[in-house]
């Protein structure tokens, strides 16, 4: 390249004009044309041209030479040619051509992100089409896993083995059929029940109360029980404060109170309250029950003891038996349970545990996220759409810009791909928005209900990765037509 | 094809060049023709507007090709490679100066010329210092951190032109570059083209602007897709008009 320009510089001295151009017939001068070259040109030109024509000389002579020699060997013409330093010079030229260079990998994001960094509102606009689909995807995705891990959480602390058992009814006359009242026992016998708690309801009409001057025949919202055996190890209730009954405690008038039960109340340990005609002290608070036992927290658990002194054992009928089974025992325990309590109609007992209402749970949410799940792929496909509609007007307004970068030397491959990159950048900006649209709206779900926070993991790079993958569909006619556009128009549009 | 290239001295040279653009009629925007251009010339290609200037500018930029002939392009048939190793070959060896400058809005000066240069894989920091160095030529350097939107039309062009040549390309395609200034401002436009072509580099200026043409070393004026005049510029104290001495077949030099 040096010598070109060393050659090349003499040509150049500023002080000369042309005459008026426009004065003569232009048809008369054609002859003159060429044939005016080697004529008018200066001292230092025609040394030039002088140069030139030797060196021309010599590279024909040098030629005519190899070729003669090539002939007399025996070897083929048009290699020899190949060989010469002149053809070579051609040749590496050809082949330094035909090898493909591809951008620096920051340049492909520096062109691919042009478009959308000079104009970010369009690109934000139409990246919040798809974002919003993902948002969908997101939700739909994070709800049930929270749910799910909500429910993990609880039978994690309390929850897979506890089996309720509950009073049936019978098939024909749909008549409650009660629970025996040796159940209890012959439950706890079940050699893989860990704990077994009993709880029994008391005739209606039996409330709680602050003290003896409340106006009689009012709940209140709290529920008078009594409950037998072990709730710590049946239900994990834990007590705030106090103990659960004892053998002491257990005869004499004493009561323990659900979260809910002792606020309204308003009463602590060693207060007493005022049930069925008479003064019970109170000697524990239970902290709030796992979910779903969270109905006894206002209830108001009697001494058994005492409460047998009361009322007889029909006033007080068994309501519901908790049973928590040695881990991994449950199904076992179930099996037998509806026997062994009800040894003479087993078929007049509910049996029922935690992961019945989780399947059922499980149930409602299917339908609910193939709704969902729908919803999301139209506001995708209307994304697609949004972004496809700016692609077209990008390309359209930036033909000047295609064609300049064909002028610099990109292939019609590159300008493809620079509009198909940038259409994936919208769609990936879309996905990122979509994630933290879609978390947010998971977390603003689970903070409502006290639940755990979950979106499954592989959703963060899926989520964009889909948006991407949109916005590369939705590119591909506007990116063709950009590559398609010839590379001339640089020239003609004004 | 068998042909012969053109001498090595030659940049350009085109060889009985036809473009009919299909159509009923079609339409013969160029026809036969046959120049040669020689490196580091300095080139006004004028004519009025209809004439097939811009089609010869962009059949020799290699960004149309021909229906017909050879386009010569630093010793390479520009008509028999594919259009991959004509992308290469403008990357390589061509720059453009457009009338509409054809600035990116949302870059500043230094990296619109930069960015010129990303389709020869030059690395980002040898671009960078390039196109310091281009503006500098076309006496800018200190408007290198304004955005297109921040310039007037003249320095707009300028940096156009930095893009241009911070590639180092061999010849240089100006279409209309003054086409969009003022009369004061395109003349030095053109003084520094002229000054590119004194490094050497050829310029190829097409404009229909007469009086500016008057500038060059030689000038080629095309009329209905033929050329009818090729001018070289005259020496002081020569005769008016041009004396025809010796015949030779257009353009075609060996």
């Amino acid at each position: 390249m040096s010598q070109r320009r060393g050659r090349a510089t003499s040509l150049a001295s500023p002080t000369d004009e042309y005459g008026p151009l426009g004065d003569t017939n232009p048809r008369s001068v054609i002859l003159a044309v060429s044939a005016a070259e080697p004529e008018e040109a200066s001292p230092a030109e025609r040394r030039a041209l002088q140069r030139r024509a030797k060196a021309d000389a010599q590279a024909a002579k040098k030629e005519a030479k190899a070729v003669a020699r090539a002939a007399k060997q025996g070897r083929p013409v048009q290699a020899t040619l190949k060989a010469l330093p002149k053809a070579s010079k051609a040749s590496t030229r050809s082949k330094a051509l035909k090898q493909r260079r591809h951008l620096y990998f920051s340049d492909v994001v520096a062109t691919a992100t042009l478009g959308p960094r000079s104009r970010p509102v369009r690109a934000l606009l139409s990246a919040i089409g798809i974002g919003i689909g993902i948002t969908a995807l997101v939700a739909v995705l994070g709800v049930p896993a929270s749910e799910q891990a909500t429910r993990r959480a609880e039978l994690d602390v309390w929850g897979a083995n506890v089996i309720e058992v509950l009073p049936g009814q019978d098939r024909q006359t749909y008549e409650a059929i009660p629970i025996p009242d040796t159940a209890p026992e012959m439950v706890a016998r079940i050699r893989p029940v860990r704990a077994a708690f009993t709880i029994r309801s008391l005739p209606d009409g039996t409330y709680a109360y602050r003290n003896d001057k409340m106006s009689a025949g009012e709940s209140g919202g709290i529920t008078v029980l009594v409950g037998e055996g072990d709730p710590e190890g049946a239900l994990n209730a834990v007590l705030a404060e106090g103990r659960w009954f004892d053998e002491a405690t257990n005869d004499f008038p004493t009561v323990v109170l659900g979260a809910t039960a002792a606020q309204r109340l308003r009463v602590g340990i060693g207060q007493q309250v005022w049930i069925a005609q008479s003064w019970w002290a109170v000697i524990g608070i239970f902290d709030p029950l796992p979910r779903y036992s969270r109905t006894y927290d206002s209830a108001v658990f009697l001494a058994p003891g005492w409460a047998k002194t009361l009322f007889s054992s029909e006033e007080m009928p068994i309501q519901s038996i908790e049973v928590n089974a040695v881990s991994g025992q449950a199904p076992a325990v179930r099996s037998v349970l509806a026997a062994t309590v009800n040894p003479a109609q087993p078929s007049g007992v509910k049996v029922s545990s935690l992961s019945d209402l989780a399947y059922s749970q499980e149930q409602e949410m299917a339908t609910f996220r193939r709704l969902a799940l729908g919803l999301g792929a139209v506001a995708l496909l209307v994304g697609g759409i949004g972004i496809a509609n700016t692609m077209v007007v990008a390309v359209m307004e930036r033909r000047g810009e295609i064609g300049l970068r064909r002028a610099l030397g990109a292939r019609t491959g590159q300008i493809g791909l620079q509009f198909v990159l940038e259409a994936a950048v919208i769609g990936l900006v879309g996905g990122l928005i979509g994630i933290a649209l879609g978390a947010y709206a998971v977390f603003c779900y689970t903070a409502y209900g006290s639940r755990v926070f979950a979106i499954p993991l592989w959703v963060l790079p899926a989520g964009p990765a889909m948006a991407a993958a949109v916005g590369i569909l939705a590119g591909l006619y506007p990116s063709l037509k950009a590559a398609r556009q010839p590379p001339t128009t640089a020239l003609r549009t004004v | 094809m068998n042909t012969t290239p053109p001498p090595s001295t030659a940049q350009i040279a085109l060889r009985h060049v036809n473009k009919i653009y299909p159509g009923s009629p079609p339409l013969h925007v160029l026809k036969d023709v046959s120049v040669t251009i020689h490196k580091g010339e300095f080139v006004a290609v004028v004519g009025p507007s209809g004439s097939g200037k811009t089609t010869m500018l962009s059949i020799m930029g290699t960004l149309d090709q021909p229906t017909s002939g050879e386009v010569w392009v630093d010793g390479v048939n520009a008509a028999e490679i594919s259009e991959v190793e004509r992308s290469s070959l403008r990357s390589d060896v061509i720059g453009f100066v457009f009338q509409q400058f054809f600035l990116l809005p949302s870059l500043t000066a230094v990296e619109n010329v930069a960015e010129g240069m990303i389709y020869q894989r030059i690395p980002r920091a040898e671009r960078r210092s390039r196109a310091f160095a281009a503006l500098e030529k076309v006496g800018l350097s200190h408007r290198a951190g304004h955005r297109p939107g921040e310039l007037s039309g003249g320095e707009q062009q300028r940096v156009a032109i930095a893009r241009a040549i911070a590639g180092d390309p061999h010849v240089l395609f100006a279409d209309e570059p003054t086409g969009a200034l003022d009369q004061t401002t395109g003349h030095m436009i053109v003084d520094y083209l002229r000054g590119i072509a004194d490094t050497g580099t050829t310029v190829i200026v097409i404009t229909h602007d007469a009086g500016l043409a008057a500038g060059f070393d030689r000038k080629i004026s095309v009329l209905d897709g033929e050329i009818v005049r090729d001018q070289r510029r005259r020496q002081p104290g020569s005769a008016p008009s041009p004396a025809p001495a010796r015949l030779q077949p257009l353009g075609v030099a060996r």
